[in-house]
């Protein structure tokens, strides 16, 4: 349960940043650290696992471009079923951390 | 095709992981560096921040292939993990195999042969219940029985089910079509069926044919039987000319069939004793006596129950020969394997040694290996991976590492096994059958399967701790280096030692060549008189001669005729003492023998060709004899006449000493007489030329003069130093193999010492940089490392030696010329190991020296 919350939240993140446009892994990283004001750190080591499960998954593709510095990176776009899958998750995660804020506020 | 397509992706989806996270350093590492880093230093710290790329590859991998479906495929996934984490760490991939190669292959190799001498039963029937009787007497090396008292101890019945009898073997020759030059052996008709052997084709001995003067019956070695004959399975029944007089033969002995005493034989013919003859001391024949004991009965019974037939055989002797004669009684399987068996046992130690050595190295480094991965480690359990998945991790790269290294192992075995049974002397048990055969496959198999087991658990507990343990493993390694390498270096001695024996023979340019004549064509002493004259004036037309001679029999070996130094009369005096006072040589030569072998004549003259065949008997004696019979007298012109020689013999010189009891058993003293057509003229007959040409040459033209002589007669041709090497052949294989065994030893050590050290300096490098900006100097910090090496060196050399030295003694036997605690071999390998360890420690030390100590502490 607990591995599966915090898959779901890494999965939550990394589609709802692709969902801003496409991006390369580190480009992912530094967004969430950013719009998280430093709170959230993502770890590379479970990162790019994610990335290539959800790849394989269909709710991201991926392909080789030049960055923004001229290096080729690969890029990570969301899907149609990745969108869809990101609807779902962030619909549960509202109403999860509604009932999590209720409960903790109720003591 | 398929799977060629589905690798090219698989390298691609590697490849592509690879520059995706080099990428992803690089942005991190450009961040680093807007924020006023070193690009050094950033590059750096993006890695550390990125952490271990090899496992972030490996869950991506496996993440974009989708997860475990099976046990098999997850562990052949596991496999190909470990397979890859190896590929990228070839130093200790390498290091193991080849350890492992090194270990496990010289250790199966000499396994094989060994396991045949020490381990395995007897190629007989209840072989444990075989024993050899005999008498020990001055006159032979070996125990044995005369014919007569053969024909009383066999019928002892109380304590043994039956004794039988076989000859040495001797030189025999079938000379039918291509006569070939065999070696035969004598055996009593009761002898195969005692030590349970059945021929695998035709049958024994009938007692009919094992009687005297009967047409002789044959039983073909396996070997002979399908080199010569094809293995023919009717070959029972078939006629040959055996030295050339008819012979049938009647069976073929099975391939696994050993001579008791170990000796290559090619035939074996029913021993024809004449009891009748024997019994009443008219004939003396020596055979070798065996015996089985009846079930429950001890050896200690066995003895005595012969202890009245020997007391029975001490009537019948000289009663001052008594003294010197004892009776002997043992198991076969010890005296079978005697010598070899003290061997066997050095070599297992060895083995076992060297197994050792390898299994701490492979210790070593996978401790390395953990430590080296601590960092990775911890992150994979911080990602949730259990310590048995890191557990389970560690064993598939061992068991990688354990399967190279098995299928090297058994390959380099295979080699060493080939390389055995070629240069390998003849008399090693077993040696003909030794192969690398399942059990060896299963045991070799086994210990690697311990020995992953064991090393996957090691890794645990604290960086220190592990330290400690490799230093231990360590010392360890060195000390059993010390061990082999002084084991070898004795043995290296002794064979030093032998070959520098001097025969007081020179050999150089003198090639020889010997034959057995024939009962049929050399019926008479004239006939082989007559040969040995004919023989020896042909040799001396051949090209560049500057010597010939002819004698019965050549140094190092005796002619096999003795008589007892108590039984020679001098100047008409009587004989001091049948009986006794050991053996003395009789040797028949031509005049030219000295000259030919290039023995010095320390007084008188060699023989004349007018003392060949003369009424007037002269003889030569050997320096030590003449000493012993005229003490402080000039023995020339004297005379002397052993017990039962129709004549005496008047002394015209005196020889110097040669070496003419084998290699290292003292000089036999020596009786030289001219061939006496009336008295001797022994069937023996070795010719010796000594040539300016070339041997080859020399050896080929000899055997074309001696065809032109008799066509039929098989010789054996050759330089006479070939004769040497050949008494050298099992101290040389004995030595050989043990220094392989050193040298691997001492190659794993150092691989052990170098990898400890190398890895010391990773660990301190902090360490280092604080003591060199505290003000340690470069030198100093050399020397703390090479201090720290030799505490653990000299505790390991300190204990191998003392090892060396409990060890040695258990083989003395196998020693010549060499003390166990020799201090000059002991010394040597000491310092030998001290220097390997410091110059392993050496690299490792020089990188602590030359660290800049600024770096050292800015990388943290």
């Amino acid at each position: 349960m607990s591995q599966g919350t915090a898959q779901n939240t890494l999965d939550l993140l990394i589609l709802k940043t692709l969902a801003r446009g496409p991006n390369h892994g580190f480009g992912i990283t530094v967004h969430i650290q950013n719009a998280s004001e430093g709170l959230l750190r993502i770890e590379e080591g479970s990162l790019y696992p994610a990335l290539h499960r959800l790849e394989r998954e269909n709710a991201v593709s991926s392909e080789w471009k030049a960055s923004e510095n001229g290096r080729r990176a690969r890029y990570y776009k969301i899907s149609a079923a990745g969108r869809k899958r990101l609807e779902e998750h962030e619909g549960q995660w509202q109403s999860l951390s509604l009932g999590v804020a209720r409960v903790l506020d109720f003591a | 095709m398929k799977g060629w397509l589905q690798r090219l992706r698989a390298r691609d989806l590697d490849r592509e992981l690879r520059e995706e996270m080099q990428f992803h350093m690089q942005m991190r590492a450009a961040e680093y560096e807007q924020e006023g880093m070193s690009p050094q230093n950033s590059a750096a710290a993006a890695h550390k921040r990125f952490g271990s790329t090899s496992i972030v590859h490996e869950d991506a991998r496996r993440e974009h292939i989708g997860g475990a479906a099976s046990l098999v495929e997850a562990a052949g996934r596991e496999l190909g993990f470990a397979f890859r984490s190896l590929r990228r760490a070839p130093a200790f991939t390498a290091a193991a195999v080849l350890a492992l190669t090194l270990g496990l292959g010289g250790a199966a190799g000499v396994f094989s042969v060994v396991d045949r001498i020490l381990f395995r039963g007897l190629p007989y029937a209840d072989g444990n219940r075989l024993i050899a009787v005999g008498v020990r007497a001055p006159l032979a090396d070996h125990p044995f029985l005369l014919g007569g008292d053969y024909a009383e101890w066999k019928e002892e019945r109380s304590a043994l089910a039956g004794l039988t009898a076989t000859s040495e073997p001797f030189d025999c020759d079938l000379t039918e079509n291509n006569p070939i030059r065999l070696s035969c052996a004598g055996v009593a008709s009761t002898f195969l069926p005692l030590f349970g052997v059945e021929p695998i084709a035709g049958r024994n001995f009938r007692p009919e044919e094992d009687l005297p003067k009967v047409p002789q019956s044959i039983i073909l070695s396996n070997a002979l039987w399908r080199e010569r004959y094809g293995g023919d399975p009717k070959i029972a029944g078939r006629r040959v000319q055996l030295n050339g007089e008819p012979a049938t033969i009647i069976g073929v002995l099975p391939a696994s069939f050993e001579f008791p005493t170990l000796a290559q034989v090619d035939l074996l013919i029913a021993l024809q004793l004449n009891e009748a003859v024997e019994r009443k001391r008219q004939a003396v024949s020596m055979v070798n006596a065996f015996g089985r004991l009846k079930a429950g009965v001890t050896m200690e019974q066995a003895r005595a129950a012969l202890e009245p037939f020997f007391a029975n055989f001490l009537t019948t002797i000289t009663p001052s020969f008594r003294k010197e004669v004892r009776l002997e009684t043992g198991w076969l399987n010890d005296a079978m394997r005697g010598r070899a068996r003290t061997a066997g046992w050095v070599l297992f130690g060895a083995v076992a040694a060297v197994l050792l050595i390898a299994w701490t190295n492979i210790a070593n480094l996978s401790l390395a290996r953990a430590a080296s991965r601590a960092h990775e480690t911890a992150i994979r359990a911080a990602l949730g991976a259990g310590k048995a998945r890191l557990m389970m991790h560690h064993a598939a790269e061992l068991a990688l590492v354990a399967g190279a290294g098995w299928l090297g192992g058994l390959s380099l075995a295979a080699v060493l096994l080939a390389v055995f049974r070629k240069t390998a002397p003849a008399g090693i048990v077993g040696l003909r059958h030794a192969s690398l055969d399942l059990r060896i496959f299963l045991l070799s198999a086994g210990a690697l399967l311990a020995s992953v087991l064991a090393f996957s658990l090691l890794p645990t507990g604290t960086v220190s701790r592990r330290m400690r343990l490799r230093s231990t493993l360590v010392t360890a390694q060195v000390a059993i280096s010390v061990f082999l390498v002084a084991s070898a270096g004795l043995l290296i001695h002794t064979l030093r030692e032998l070959s520098d024996i001097r025969f007081g023979v020179r050999t150089d340019g003198t090639v020889t060549a010997s034959a057995v004549l024939g009962q049929q064509k050399y019926r008479t002493v004239a006939d082989r008189y007559a040969f040995v004259e004919r023989l020896e004036s042909a040799l001396r037309r051949l090209p560049g001669v500057s010597a010939v001679a002819v004698a019965d029999e050549l140094p190092p070996l005796t002619a096999g005729i003795g008589i007892m130094y108590g039984s020679i009369g001098v100047d008409g005096r009587p004989p001091s003492g049948q009986g006794r006072g050991g053996n003395v040589n009789l040797r028949h030569i031509t005049p030219g023998y000295f000259r030919a072998l290039g023995i010095e004549l320390v007084r008188g003259r060699p023989f004349v060709a007018a003392e060949i065949d003369s009424a007037q008997g002269t003889v030569i004696l050997s320096d030590r004899l003449a000493r012993r019979l005229f003490p402080n007298q000039d023995p020339i012109g004297h005379s002397v006449k052993p017990v039962g020689f129709p004549k005496a013999y008047t002394v015209v010189g005196v020889a110097a000493d040669v070496k003419n009891a084998g290699l290292t058993a003292e000089d036999a003293p020596e009786m030289y007489f001219p061939y006496d057509s009336t008295r001797s003229a022994p069937r023996f007959v070795s010719a010796v030329v000594r040539s300016a040409a070339k041997p080859a040459l020399v050896a080929r033209l000899m055997e074309d003069e001696i065809r032109a002589i008799d066509a039929a007669l098989p010789l054996t041709v050759g330089p006479f130093d070939s004769r040497i090497a050949k008494l050298n052949a099992r101290p040389r294989f004995n030595a050989a193999l043990l220094s392989m065994f050193a040298g691997i030893g001492v190659l794993l050590a150092a691989l052990g010492v170098y990898g400890v050290l190398a890895f010391l300096v990773t660990q301190r490098v902090r360490e280092i940089g604080v003591r060199m900006a505290l003000g340690a100097t470069r030198g100093r910090v050399a020397a703390w490392i090479l201090s720290y090496v030799m505490s653990w060196t000299v505790v390991g050399l300190a204990l191998g030696a003392a090892g060396a030295f409990a060890a040695a003694r258990q083989f003395r036997s196998m020693l010549y010329g060499v003390t166990p605690a020799d201090p000059w071999t002991l010394g040597v390998v000491v310092v030998l190991l001290a220097c390997v360890s410091a110059l392993a420690a050496y690299v490792p030390a020089r990188r602590a020296a030359t660290l800049d100590p600024a770096a050292t502490l800015r990388q943290e």
